[in-house]
């Protein structure tokens, strides 16, 4: 793999693990959309006499809502609200629930749920439990791995750990396991 | 979409959280200490004034509609456009013919189709996968190819992919070109987790 299918690859790399954030774009376009061809209608209309008394009796009620504080109040809750939403969703990075590296001659890209499958099952093979008894979930640079042990059996956690881990590298993903055994155990 | 245009959509997002925000500063100004708001508001009230005056004594050469109407009315529609356009441009970038070949004969476009069916070809008959499929897309000016492969609970992900490269391998050889590829390991959503984690013929 030469350097410019190194950097293109890193790039189509971002593209999957990052939101495009086009679904709330669009949908605050198309509010800004009605609003902008609003004000141009209104605009116009009112230059016509049948539209005048309308578009005026619209802004009185507006502005008599605009004077009531209680209404003042609540327009600008609900503004402010809507304000950080949107600046959150702007400059968040909007990680989605995969994990990405480049492989030999292909870009990989994992959801994180069939990490996790991977890593509960080699833990499970390891401390010979049923693949009902041991969950993993899988974040962004962890795997959290919870184990019900058989009553009475202890568990090699260590072990666990490092089968967790191994799972995941043979994938190349260097996610840290963190293995919690539950205190109450199910009888065999 | 293309990079710049995913840039975009942040912009967009911020112009109009910034736009609300000002909005919810506005709304709360009567409701809020006067001392938040004595130091700038008068001066910034003065500007928006003598802005407001200055447009409102334009009048057109015909006398129809005074300067305060015209600006509203050309500043929303030019508002209008740019978005008409902004939403115009957010598709996937979808591109079915995923190579073309030019000769003196004329030229060759390849479906991608094909592609999905060299691609796909080493899963059909493993038990570990539920569906795979190729899709071609238009990235930065370069055509990319993404394979989806669904596999089954407990399917060996590593061997998966060594398959996966030898499939791009014989496409690379095929088409004689080294388009870029995204394989995709998808978890299974919907009913496709209710499936057992062996197939049974």
């Amino acid at each position: 793999m030469n350097e410019e299918e190194r950097v293109g690859g890193r790039r189509l790399l971002r593209r999957e693990l990052r939101s495009s954030r086009a679904t709330p774009a669009v949908v605050v376009a198309v509010v800004l959309l009605g609003a902008a061809l609003a004000t141009a209608v209104a605009a116009i209309w009112i230059t016509d006499p049948s539209g005048a008394s309308l578009v005026q009796d619209g802004t009185a009620v507006v502005r008599t809502a605009w004077e009531e504080p209680s209404w003042r109040a609540a327009a600008a809750a609900i503004a402010g609200i809507m304000g950080i939403a949107l600046i959150v969703l702007a400059i968040a990075p909007g990680r989605r629930r995969r994990h990405g590296r480049g492989a030999a001659r292909v870009e990989l890209v994992v959801d994180d749920g069939l990490l996790a499958d991977a890593a509960a099952q080699a833990v499970a093979r390891h401390c010979v439990l049923a693949a009902s008894q041991v969950s993993a979930t899988v974040t962004a640079r962890r795997v959290q791995v919870r184990i019900r042990p058989l009553s009475g059996v202890p568990v090699d956690r260590a072990g666990a750990a490092e089968a967790a881990r191994g799972a995941l590298r043979r994938l190349g993903f260097g996610i840290r396991p963190v293995v919690t055994v539950e205190a109450k155990g199910v009888i065999a | 979409m293309t990079s710049s245009s995913r840039i975009l959509n942040r912009v967009l997002l911020l112009l109009a959280g910034l736009l609300a925000l000002v909005g919810a500063l506005l709304a709360a100004r009567p409701l809020l200490p006067e001392r938040f708001f004595a130091s700038w508001w008068p001066p910034v009230r003065r500007a928006i004034d003598d802005a407001s005056h200055a447009v409102g004594s334009w009048s057109t050469p015909w006398g129809a509609a005074e300067g305060t109407r015209i600006v509203a009315a050309a500043g929303g529609v030019v508002v209008a456009i740019a978005l008409i356009a902004f939403l115009a441009t957010r598709r996937r970038p979808r591109s079915r013919t995923v190579l073309r070949f030019e000769d003196r004969a004329g030229s060759t476009a390849v479906d991608e189709t094909i592609a999905d069916a060299v691609l796909t070809e080493p899963f059909r008959h493993r038990s570990d996968v539920l569906s795979s499929r190729t899709q071609g897309y238009r990235i930065a000016g370069r055509t990319v190819l993404r394979l989806a492969v669904v596999p089954r609970s407990g399917a060996d992900l590593p061997a998966l992919l060594a398959e996966t490269e030898d499939g791009v391998a014989r496409w690379d050889a095929l088409s004689g070109t080294r388009t870029p590829v995204v394989v995709h390991f998808v978890d299974r959503g919907g009913f496709d987790r209710l499936r057992s984690a062996t197939r049974t013929r």
